[in-house]
């Protein structure tokens, strides 16, 4: 294993916020000097962490990340200890994006490989577009809830929604949260819907998991119920369990409740829609 | 099918027997399924003239040239409303409750604009130049430029900040997007061979960039689209990128690529897996707002570390002018206006034919608001759809481009018919065809020759042209519509365009 | 009764004789230099406008801008006077005393010595004053805005031109001269040169075929070019360099110069690399103010410091010729030589290459035009 070389960035050194353009160039700095592990202190919203990377090093957030965390991204490891703003990993390509907070609308945007874990909820269009290619298959496993239109025009990989509320597992609510600021006996399941409408709409690959009963009205078009079989449990147990690891909460907890697959009607759904012009 | 779902055949293919020599290659060449080689008979017969969409390979392949076609000789009862376009339309509809799938452009009858323009010449007053003899210059930039340079004065000494990155092309004229898939491999690895002798550029399309074309990364736009397909790091290693939010041919709808057309090849340049769609959505989900589009300008500086300029590609529509101003103030480097009768390898017909307006008045329109905001300096503009001359691409330079864009007429340099079969993915000239063995039909060097050919004869013609009008450099004529005149009847147009009607000397009208 | 300031219907064209003189030693010299040099090359001129620009008029009011014009009538005055006070004191004015019997008919000439409100913004107050006044005030057309400066200017043969305002009479230390040969129209008093725009007058004999793109570049950058001639293109061109760019003054000139007409690019891919990096960012950013098609011009100004310049197309489609005294206390440019051996028989002439400047800048060594572009500028 390669040695751990640590260095912190501050990102508003001297009391001054950094914009994205010089707090990436840092980073890229320190990845050219040799640090694997960039630990980035007081982020306020900068976007772009990351941005383009392919070097496999971690950064560790501490703060709230701005939009588009880790986009065009080819390999990093990025832990954020706050939320992380709209469009976390899109266009990811490999990696993993770890979010100890919520992240909001239209996550993992277009991925085509890497994991995307975030401890709270979610907003809408999560995992919309995200395709898989040979090994190459997106992950993204929320929490908490999302909202309408998750898995929009899937082409492959898998969403997973759990359901979890870890609003009262925060120990100390001042430090930022880290796996050891987490208290798994307090995580509660919410109650109710844990997804919206339009649900996987226009699906055509991949699959996405809900974590307890799904209404059919919430499906989107061309999404439909399967059952959840043993090579489910199998497909889902290492990423629950890297989930378990990451957030300090017992795998057994989550298998607690049952699943819901919704897979695609077809690869083909709209070959109908279109014929061509008469000659 | 019942007889009542017939409709007659468009063209009537005939083979003059006496002239045949039942060599066969018409029936190996037609992809349609017209014309088939009897064994028996051992000569080729028609077995559907019904399926003839007159692309012509079978002719031009006839060494004897024995092969007619022909309108078909049953017409339809005249009616000056319900032309058989119309009622072809209606049966095809009928028959199968879909949406009618079209390639290529706009097909209908609108007047074209550029077709009411034409242009000064010195005569006396300033010397015409010699382009043959002398230095006319076509070298363009494309990129984003500063309102002024950066100078700093150290001890004395002067030093120029840098300017944005900027892409040298030695003329205005670019490739426009076509993905692989939607063209053929030889077709596509043509153009981007032809570019990049030429020094110019070709976009990526929408599908990605196979390992086999990374070589040619300086002469490629790659395209940021809704799908996101392929878009990798290694991908946006290019020489320009840009975020696709419109097509001329299709403004407001995205794409499909149906699940038989996904081949390895497409597989591996998309990283898609075999056989499944390949759906590029209508928005792209991370652009809801101009916000959102400077986010992903922004973005994609960030990823590539402000090496590479930036463009947002849009269809001409309606509020083309304020669209753009938002899109120069969302910071992108170049702006690609893409006209109504902007090509496709397959849109809705209904949108095809009727959305959008024509470039030269969005190009004109765009150019004035810009220059009005005091903004057009920032961006290059590049326009096209469609170009089908070298006099619409002088054209547009005038009315306000920086560079002209070729979609169609590259493609037709490779041997395209115009048959707008493109959607079938049949196509007999192996261009518009996923298949790999339609796709052999291309000569790589052929075709790249003739590409080459194209850009130089109309970059010679666009020099030949400055001189006349004693313009030594194609900057100094970007936006001159000083030098238009217009020659059509409607005095609005001209008023859009901003161009005099002819008749009327320098200066007149003011404005 | 003739209007002597309404806008013609159409561009002007011109093929014209040009000439300056400046004394490098800032001593002021009387106007039979500079109206012989013009005189001798009648021969290019048709009669049709003839102008004079001179710098060193006015020692006692050499901070104010003295705004010159041309009016129908004293009522087109009064309008003037009452849109200055708007903006300006109004320190002095005065009637422009002209000789009587050169001409049938004439305008009133006047000027006003103003000091702006907005003293921050004194230049761009004073370049949107003369803009207002030639656009939109019916019965007035203002010659020139600058300090220290004033020109003269009318439609007729420029010998007659010196006569009407007595140029003999006048001294100034740098003086330029210009005769005209309207192709397309009639002259007119405005359209004749030089074309003045704060401290800064062009003269200019050639056709620019780029006015409609140059025309676009200005409207960006707030000038409104609403006089149809090719010369007030130039001249906000050269404002904009030179003024509102904020290069360093003492390779602004050179900058302008080249941005309007810049190295070829074969020659700029030969160039070493970091003028490479100068030629290649000076012509890409100011695309849009490259004067193509044939110009030779001076180009006379008193920013940052009295300068005047000398400059050709990249085809050098129009004459002109350089020279200094042999003193080396006067710098002249003319169309001819022969212009400038009338009043000097001085052997330090030569012809600048195409398209490069000949810049004399008060105190500075003198840029010949015949050497590499941004010649003499240290660059990192």
């Amino acid at each position: 294993m390669t040695k751990v070389k640590k260095i912190t960035i501050d990102a508003e050194p001297k009391g001054k916020k950094l914009y994205h353009r010089e707090l990436n160039k840092k980073i890229r700095r320190a990845i050219r000097n040799g640090y694997n592990w960039i630990i980035l202190k007081n982020i306020k919203g900068q976007r772009f962490i990351g941005a383009g990377i392919k070097e496999k090093v971690t950064i560790e957030v501490f703060g709230d990340a701005g939009l588009d965390l880790g986009v065009f991204s080819e390999g990093i490891t990025i832990i954020v200890h706050g939320c992380s703003e709209y469009l976390l990993g899109n266009t990811l390509n490999a990696g993993e994006l770890i979010v100890y907070g919520d992240s909001w609308d239209i996550t993992g945007m277009g991925a085509r490989g890497g994991k995307i874990l975030v401890m709270g909820n979610g907003g809408s269009r999560i995992g919309i577009h995200m395709k898989e290619f040979r090994d190459k298959k997106p992950i993204i496993v929320y929490g908490g809830k999302v909202k309408q239109y998750c898995g929009e025009y899937m082409a492959g990989g898998m969403i997973i929604v759990l359901g979890l509320d870890f609003s009262q597992a925060i120990k100390d609510k001042k430090k930022p949260i880290t796996r050891e600021n987490i208290d798994p006996k307090k995580v509660k399941n919410y109650k109710g819907e844990i997804v919206q409408s339009d649900l996987a709409g226009g699906i055509h690959g991949g699959t996405v998991y809900i974590r307890g009963d799904v209404p059919d009205h919430n499906l989107g078009v061309y999404a439909v119920k399967d059952e959840f079989t043993d090579e489910d449990t199998e497909i889902l147990t290492p990423a629950l369990k890297r989930f378990s690891e990451l957030f300090n909460i017992p795998l057994d907890l989550i298998w607690k409740k049952k699943f819901t697959k919704i897979r695609p009607v077809s690869s083909r759904p709209f070959g109908k829609v279109y014929t061509y012009t008469p000659i | 099918m019942r007889a009542q779902d017939k409709v007659m055949p468009r063209f009537k293919v005939e083979i003059d027997y006496d002239e045949c020599n039942s060599c066969g290659r018409c029936a190996v060449n037609c992809t349609f399924g017209v014309i088939e080689f009897d064994r028996e008979q051992d000569k080729p017969i028609i077995v559907d003239t019904g399926k003839c969409v007159a692309c012509q390979r079978c002719a031009v392949f006839c060494p004897t040239n024995a092969i007619s076609i022909k309108e078909y000789p049953v017409t339809y009862a005249p009616h000056g409303n319900w032309t058989p376009w119309h009622r072809r339309g209606v049966y095809e509809q009928a028959r199968t409750g879909a949406v009618l799938l079209a390639g290529m452009g706009n097909d209908r009858n609108y007047p074209v604009v550029f077709d009411s323009l034409v242009w000064d010449a010195c005569q006396v007053t300033n010397p015409a130049i010699d382009a043959l003899r002398e230095p006319v210059e076509t070298r363009t930039f494309l990129g984003r430029k500063p309102k002024k340079l950066g100078i700093r004065e150290i001890n004395g000494k002067f030093e120029l900040e840098d300017i944005y990155p900027n892409v040298m092309l030695s003329t205005p004229l670019i490739i426009d997007h076509m993905s692989l898939g939607s063209i053929s491999y030889n077709a596509y690895t043509a153009m981007l061979r032809a570019v990049s002798e030429v020094g110019t550029l070709f976009g990526t399309g929408e599908g990605g960039l196979h390992p086999d074309h990374y070589p040619f990364r300086k002469n490629i736009i790659s395209e940021v689209a809704s799908g996101r397909f392929g878009v990798s790091p290694d991908y946006l290693d290019a020489a320009a990128l840009e975020i696709k939010i419109g097509q001329g041919a299709k403004p407001g709808h995205g794409g499909q690529l149906p699940g038989e057309k996904v081949t390895q090849l497409i597989s591996d340049t998309r990283g898609i897996p075999l056989g499944t769609d390949a759906l590029s959505p209508n928005p792209q989900h991370d652009i809801y707002s101009i916000e959102d589009l400077k986010t992903l300008i922004a973005a994609l500086h960030e990823a590539t570390e402000y090496r590479v300029p930036v463009g947002v590609k849009i269809a001409a529509v309606n509020n083309v002018a304020p669209i753009a101003s938002g899109i120069v103030r969302a910071d992108a480097d170049f702006i690609t206006i893409d006209g109504f009768r902007g090509g496709t390898g397959a849109a809705p017909r209904v949108i095809r034919d009727n959305a959008g307006i024509p470039v030269e008045l969005a190009v004109a329109s765009v150019d004035q608001h810009l220059t009005n905001e005091g903004i057009r300096h920032k961006v290059t503009l590049v326009a096209g759809g469609s170009l089908r001359s070298s006099s619409d691409l002088i054209k547009i330079l005038a009315l306000g481009a920086d560079v002209g864009m070729v979609g169609t007429a590259a493609l037709i340099a490779m041997g395209c018919r115009v048959c707008q079969q493109c959607t079938t993915g049949k196509c007999a000239w192996g261009i518009a065809t996923g298949d790999p063995i339609l796709g052999k039909r291309i000569d790589l060097e052929w075709a790249t020759r003739r590409l080459i050919n194209l850009f130089c004869s109309w970059t010679a013609d666009l020099d030949e042209v400055l001189g006349t009008m004693g313009i030594d450099a194609v900057e100094s004529f970007v936006g001159n519509r000083d030098r238009l005149r217009y020659i059509g009847s409607n005095p609005e147009e001209a008023k859009i365009l901003g161009v005099k009607h002819a008749g009327s000397r320098i200066g007149i009208g003011g404005e | 009764m003739t209007s002597f300031t309404e806008l013609p219907l159409t561009r002007d064209h011109d093929a014209c004789g040009i000439a300056g003189l400046f004394n490098l030693d800032r001593k002021v010299i009387s106007g039979k230099k500079i109206k012989e040099m013009i005189e001798v090359m009648k021969e290019r001129e048709n009669g049709l406008g003839g102008g004079f620009a001179a710098y060193g008029l006015f020692p006692r009011f050499k901070e104010q801008y003295c705004i010159q014009l041309i009016l129908d009538d004293f009522e087109a005055k009064e309008k003037v006077e009452e849109f200055l006070k708007d903006y300006t004191d109004i320190i002095e004015e005065e009637k422009v005393l002209v000789k009587e019997g050169i001409v049938k008919e004439y305008p009133l000439i006047w000027r006003f010595f103003v000091d702006t409100n907005d003293r921050e913004n004194a230049n761009d107050v004073i370049k949107d004053i003369m803009m207002y006044i030639n656009c939109s005030i019916r019965g007035a057309f203002c010659l020139s805005g600058g300090k220290d400066m004033a020109v003269f200017k009318g439609n007729m043969w420029a010998a007659e031109i010196a006569e009407f305002y007595q140029i003999d009479k006048i001294k100034a230390y740098m003086w330029s001269a210009h005769s005209r040969f309207p192709t397309n129209t009639p002259g007119w008093w405005g359209g004749a040169h030089p074309f003045s725009i704060l401290g800064h007058a062009v003269i200019h004999n050639g056709e620019i075929t780029s006015y409609g793109t140059n025309m676009e570049y200005l409207k960006e950058l707030g000038y409104e070019c609403k006089l149809l001639t090719d010369t007030e293109v130039l001249a906000y061109l050269f404002d904009f360099l030179v003024r509102k760019s904020g290069y360093p003054p003492k390779i602004v000139h050179q900058i302008a110069c080249m941005a309007l007409a810049p190295p070829y690019w074969r020659d700029i891919d030969r160039m070493p690399p970091e003028l490479k990096k100068w030629a290649t960012a000076i012509r890409i950013t100011h695309r849009k103010a490259m004067a193509n098609g044939p110009f030779s011009i001076v180009i006379t100004t008193d920013f940052p410091k009295p300068t005047m310049i000398g400059h050709s197309d990249r085809k050098k489609l129009r004459p002109l010729i350089a020279a200094i005294s042999e003193d080396e206390s006067t710098f002249y440019l003319a169309s001819e030589l022969s212009a400038i051996h009338t009043v000097d028989s001085t052997t330090n002439f030569w012809q600048p290459d195409p398209g490069k400047p000949v810049i004399a800048s008060l105190g500075e060594e003198i840029i010949k035009g015949t050497k590499e572009p941004l010649g003499g500028i240290s660059i990192k």
